[in-house]
């Protein structure tokens, strides 16, 4: 499936992802700059993406572990805001739109 | 009396061309220095600490770089064009014999098995398990309880991660002590066994296993993981057997000994054991601030092309140790690094490595851990070293504590 990609101060780019992989490591892999400085265990927040509000709706449902670390983002926005590492790919999610945020960023 | 004579037999190398002579260090990864006197990771941070560059080179193990800083370890392994797997063992001619699967693969061969092994191991698969998990934990500690003692890296790290292993890939438990045997003489061999002999005693016995699976799959792992095709093909009887052993290597290694780490803290600390009794939930990130303090992994990686780093020129063919061992304790990566605090904002680590490679199994050693220390809590909540005991840690490929003898009172 494709991902629409943008990062911050360095605009939109697009991806390819294999079904059953983490978005998190799809943009991993691409050579996309996000931090995951856990490895993709929702153990951090450094994952965090905004999802384009056409796709928010169609993941899975967030879970409690996770909102407790997305909550301790400053860019957290409710009706946004998810780990990367917990969304799974499905060509039913073909196209989603996300944006990196600023807490996501490699050094 | 066997170490010593391995050591004798293994000579230095010479410093090549390419090696600058203010980055050679005397560091042997399956002997550090000082590592009986300060322990495992000090013995590794202590090398971290020793230098401002952030690769040096030592000619232990046929001569290889080592990788110093947890950014720089965490880029390689995000980096295979660069970095390729084609070797990732230490020394070389070793590795050249290491014949598990897909971790010797670069992309785009890699891609197809490691989907394999997500599918086999991953998220989705490590919580429909958790109930078989717990059930062995507990049947474990409950047996152990009313013992007032135990060494916790025979009783319990040798046995749980094991047994909940047989029952996932469905195999006997008379044979794991030789399996054990053969795992360990690969991430930390004394010499008796050569990798091409663990190679050809693992594959001589998963091979049946493998037949078996074949004709008659089940539900069990070994056969959701065979009966898979890459990229449309039948998967090859070489590469059966190299997955198969490496998800026996995974399980009867690594988090085994993570956790003999994790409860030697948990022993010598009243109050990180007192913050989890009173609150249960902190025992889920408690468990990841472990993972960065305890990483036991110093696999390597083979330079696929000249390459500039941190000043110094890699050439293709040199191999390079890349800790997980400094990750996590680098203090450029984390305050204070070498305590633990199960407050701690902002983990960062490479414990379970990263980028393509990185370790499969990572949530279900996340989970395995959780529950050992939820269900040993529960029943044990006080426990200490037994007093006089002298804690002996191993370096190696991984690494691991040898004995843990626990004491406590019984009720």
């Amino acid at each position: 499936m494709k991902i629409k990609v943008a990062i911050p101060e360095r605009g939109e780019t697009e991806i390819e992802a294999r079904q059953g992989w983490t978005v998190m490591e799809a943009l991993r892999d691409a050579g996309i700059p996000i931090a995951a400085r856990c490895g993709g265990g929702c153990a951090c927040a450094s994952c965090h993406v905004h999802i384009d509000p056409a796709f928010f709706g169609k993941l899975a449902p967030v879970s409690e572990d996770e909102t407790d670390l997305l909550e301790s983002s400053d860019h957290y926005d409710v009706g946004a805001s998810r780990l990367s590492c917990q969304i799974i790919c499905d060509d039913a999610l073909d196209g989603l739109a996300l944006s990196l945020q600023p807490d996501s960023l490699e050094d | 009396m066997t170490d010593n004579v391995a050591e004798m037999a293994k000579p230095l190398a010479d410093v090549p061309s390419n090696v600058p002579a203010d980055r050679v260090v005397d560091f042997d990864i399956f002997n550090p220095p000082e590592i009986d006197e300060i322990g495992l990771h000090e013995a590794w941070v202590k090398l971290q600490q020793s230098t401002s560059h952030e690769v040096v080179w030592t000619p232990h193990n046929e001569g290889h770089w080592i990788a110093l800083r947890g950014k720089r370890v965490r880029a390689m392994y995000r980096d295979p064009d660069h970095f390729s797997s084609h070797v990732i063992w230490l020394p070389k001619s070793e590795g050249l014999q290491y014949g598990l699967v897909p971790t010797r693969l670069d992309l785009p061969q890699h891609t197809p098995f490691r989907e394999v092994l997500n599918n086999a191991i991953g998220i989705t698969v490590t919580k429909e398990v958790e109930p078989i998990v717990r059930e062995v934990a507990v049947e474990i500690i409950e047996d152990l309880a009313p013992r007032g003692a135990c060494n916790f890296t025979e009783d319990y790290a040798k046995q749980f991660p094991v047994r909940v292993f047989l029952k996932l890939l469905d195999i006997p438990y008379e044979d794991v002590a030789d399996v054990k045997k053969w795992v360990d003489q690969m991430t930390r061999p004394d010499g008796s066994m050569s990798m091409e002999e663990v190679m050809e005693n693992f594959f001589r016995y998963v091979d049946p296993i493998i037949d078996d699976r074949i004709a008659n799959p089940g539900e069990d792992l070994i056969s959701r993981v065979v009966n898979n095709d890459i990229d449309g093909r039948p998967m090859t009887r070489a590469e059966m057997r190299g997955l198969v052993s490496l998800l026996l290597v995974a399980g009867l290694d690594t988090v085994v000994n993570a956790l003999g780490f994790f409860m030697e803290f948990l022993a010598r600390s009243a109050s990180h054991r007192h913050e989890l009794v009173e609150n249960p939930k902190k025992i889920r990130l408690a468990v990841e601030e472990l993972f960065r303090r305890f990483p036991v992994v110093a696999e390597a990686r083979m330079v696929k092309v000249d390459t500039q780093v941190d000043g110094v020129t890699m050439k293709a063919g040199d191999m390079v140790c890349v800790p997980t061992i400094l990750g996590g304790t680098d203090d450029q990566m984390n305050k204070c690094p070498m305590q633990v605090d199960f407050n701690r904002k902002d983990t960062s680590h490479v414990t379970f490595g990263d980028g393509p490679h990185i370790c499969a199994g990572q949530h279900f050693a996340r989970q395995e851990a959780r529950v050992t220390i939820e269900e040993w809590l529960k029943r044990i909540p006080e426990f200490e070293i037994a007093p006089g005991s002298k804690i002996q840690h191993k370096s190696g490929i991984v690494c691991t504590v040898e004995d843990l003898p626990l004491v406590w009172k019984v009720k």
